[in-house]
């Protein structure tokens, strides 16, 4: 890995190396950039959904920036290469669906804080659902790397709209995990695939999946940590089952912004603090976040 | 560098190293932008407004994007006056840039005390007064009554000994001369237009509105041509013949922007919304300023501001 000292978080211009769906409604796209700073799995990056020349018309896509967690970077000498997994939701992803190879896009970053790779835990559980999973990916890598067992769950609401690659060879089991999923298979983690309405894996949630498998296998795991991402009752409901087995938990949110840079206050989230009369505050996602410790969250799916 | 082009310009008695400054509510205090600009290429900083008490600001969702532009209700959000002076007026000190805070309040009292604490502390370069935050409940009355907007501008002229003080003008009027013309009489020193038109947004499958103070203020690209519109208003009506200069905002997102605003009559060009895109922007503008000066030979940015021409000499049809 190199990374210049003199690199400083802004805006880059990179180019498109790939861009290809996923699955349903889901896209990935691969940018490369050059001297690009240093960054850790649950940082973000801001994308610029539209032609990056200060004279464009924004009519074609969207003014304002979109903030995408990082599935995968990768580093080659002053090259970096970085891997966005999207879900198409409006005028700015669907610009991007189009992208080929060779264009330029404008990113911004990297944006807030990533997550914490717990030294003293040597059991790292990862529980994801839909447009969550992304970040998760690439810290499975961070993790495995460190030296951790990991054990992922991942949820979807269907088999079609889970934006992972499925593992030819390896079965997808209802109660166990296994290496079914090419992109946690390649770093050594095993897999619980679940789908809200039972077309693929455990039928519910991901954090349905986990609960029944901590259940099944301790009572309190102390050695462990937890990390989420993915919708609001997802998180909340892993949150809520890391508390009573004890186990700490960090979650990684997403919320609407505009900057990013912790300057417009949009993308306010209820934080615990006993200081203040009402016992929270409002924290930034951006610049806070979007990594929170589970515990000081104020959920309010 | 620039040894043959004056870009520096002047808001009445402050001099600025450019034209180019930062737009309240789009630039926090000066440390949030620090990694992604260096803020001593900017001719000014404005802060995020300061209230006498800290507020909270409004619930999630604060923002939604529109065409070209976005609605924003944060409601104000911010630390309070004594805060603010602890921990962010440090921060302005260490830059060479000239600081504008800008102040809002409920009352005439709340304005009065917030000013009169500030205009003596060093970094203050400027007091710019929002009187037009669309996102609090009674912020409107200031901005949008001229009687009320004098008698207010008056109350804080009356402690204002130090800084140079900035009336922010709201566009939601019928007829913002008058509004412009009560802050001059009053004893403003400057006009800052234009704040955010206020809009809203509708979720239409949920029948809500997307923000949850369900209106907000209008910026970006889509405002652009109406600023552009009420700041030549004001500079031929009101500043000009009253030799007060205009700061003016609203929608700038490139050079040529800023330089159809000066045309129109400002001294100077705030960048908000584009900010957000890219911090960088005052820098790249500059460049684009400094080539078009270059191009059309002329040698001081100050040449642009009002030198709109008319253009009845065009054969008519």
């Amino acid at each position: 890995m190199h990374v210049s000292a003199e690199t400083q978080k802004g805006v880059f211009l990179t180019r498109v190396v790939t861009n290809d769906p996923v699955c349903r409604d889901h896209w990935r796209f691969v940018l490369e950039v050059r001297d690009f700073p240093l960054t850790e799995p649950g940082q973000f990056v801001q994308v610029l959904c539209r032609e990056p020349n200060d004279d464009a018309t924004p009519g074609d896509g969207a003014y304002i920036r979109r903030p995408f967690s990082i599935a995968g970077l990768s580093r080659d000498n002053r090259v970096t290469r970085i891997e966005i997994i999207h879900r198409l939701v409006g005028r700015g992803t669907h610009w991007l669906s189009h992208l080929n190879p060779g264009d330029s896009v404008s990113i911004l970053g990297p944006l807030g804080h990533p997550f914490t790779l717990a030294e003293d835990r040597p059991t790292a559980y990862i529980v994801g659902g839909g447009c969550g999973l992304p970040p998760l990916i690439w810290l499975a890598r961070a993790l495995r790397a460190s030296g951790k067992t990991v054990i992922a769950f991942c949820g979807a609401r269907s088999a079609d709209l889970l934006p992972l690659t499925r593992h030819r060879q390896a079965q997808v089991l209802t109660d166990q995990p296994t290496l079914a999923v090419t992109e946690f298979a390649d770093c050594g983690v095993p897999v619980l695939i679940s789908t809200d309405d039972g077309s693929l894996g455990f039928a519910g949630s991901a954090a349905q999946a986990f609960a029944r498998y901590l259940h099944a296998h301790l009572e309190e795991d102390s050695s462990a940590v937890v990390y989420s991402c993915g919708p609001d009752a997802m998180m909340h409901a892993t949150a809520d089952l890391a508390e009573q087995y004890n186990i700490p938990c960090q979650v990684c949110l997403e919320r609407m912004m505009a900057c990013g840079m912790g300057t417009c206050q949009s993308c306010v989230v209820r934080i615990r603090d006993a200081s203040d009369p009402k016992g929270w505050v409002y924290r930034l996602c951006c610049t806070d976040g979007p990594v929170f410790d589970s515990r000081v969250v104020i959920w309010e799916n | 560098m620039n040894t043959d082009l004056n870009l520096s310009a002047a808001l009445g008695r402050l001099s600025l190293r450019n034209p180019l400054l930062t737009v309240s509510g789009t630039c926090g205090y000066g440390d949030e932008y620090a990694p992604f600009l260096d803020l001593n290429r900017l001719g000014a900083f404005t802060t995020k407004s300061v209230t006498l008490n800290p507020r909270q600001g409004n619930p999630p969702r604060r923002v939604a994007e529109t065409a070209a532009g976005m609605l924003n209700a944060i409601g104000l959000a911010n630390v309070g006056l004594e805060l603010f002076i602890a921990e962010k007026l440090p921060v302005l000190s260490a830059l060479d840039v000239p600081a504008l805070v800008n102040v809002a309040g409920h009352t005439i009292d709340e304005y009065v005390t917030t000013c009169r604490r500030l205009d003596p502390l060093e970094p203050v370069a400027a007091l710019e007064l929002n009187v037009s935050c669309p996102n609090v409940v009674d912020g409107l009355v200031f901005g949008t009554d001229p009687a009320a907007l004098g008698r207010l501008v008056a109350s804080v002229r009356a402690v204002v000994k130090q800084s140079l003080l900035i009336v922010k003008l709201s566009p939601n009027v019928t007829d913002i001369t008058a509004t412009a013309r009560a802050a001059v009489d009053a004893g403003a020193d400057c006009l800052s237009m234009i704040n955010t038109f206020i809009g809203m947004a509708i979720d239409v499958e949920k029948a809500e509105p997307v923000l949850a103070n369900c209106t907000g203020g209008l910026s970006g690209p889509a405002i652009k041509p109406l600023a552009l519109h009420l700041i030549h208003r004001v500079y031929n009506a009101v500043a000009k013949p009253a030799g007060i200069p205009i700061i003016g905002m609203g929608g700038v997102s490139n050079w040529r922007d800023a330089v159809e605003f000066m045309l129109a009559g400002a001294t100077a060009v705030g960048i908000g919304t584009a900010m957000f895109v890219d911090p960088t922007a005052p820098v790249k503008m500059l460049e684009g300023i400094e080539a078009y000066l270059r191009r059309h030979g002329l040698t001081d940015v100050n040449q642009l501001v009002g030198r709109l021409r008319s253009n009845a000499h065009h054969p008519k049809a």
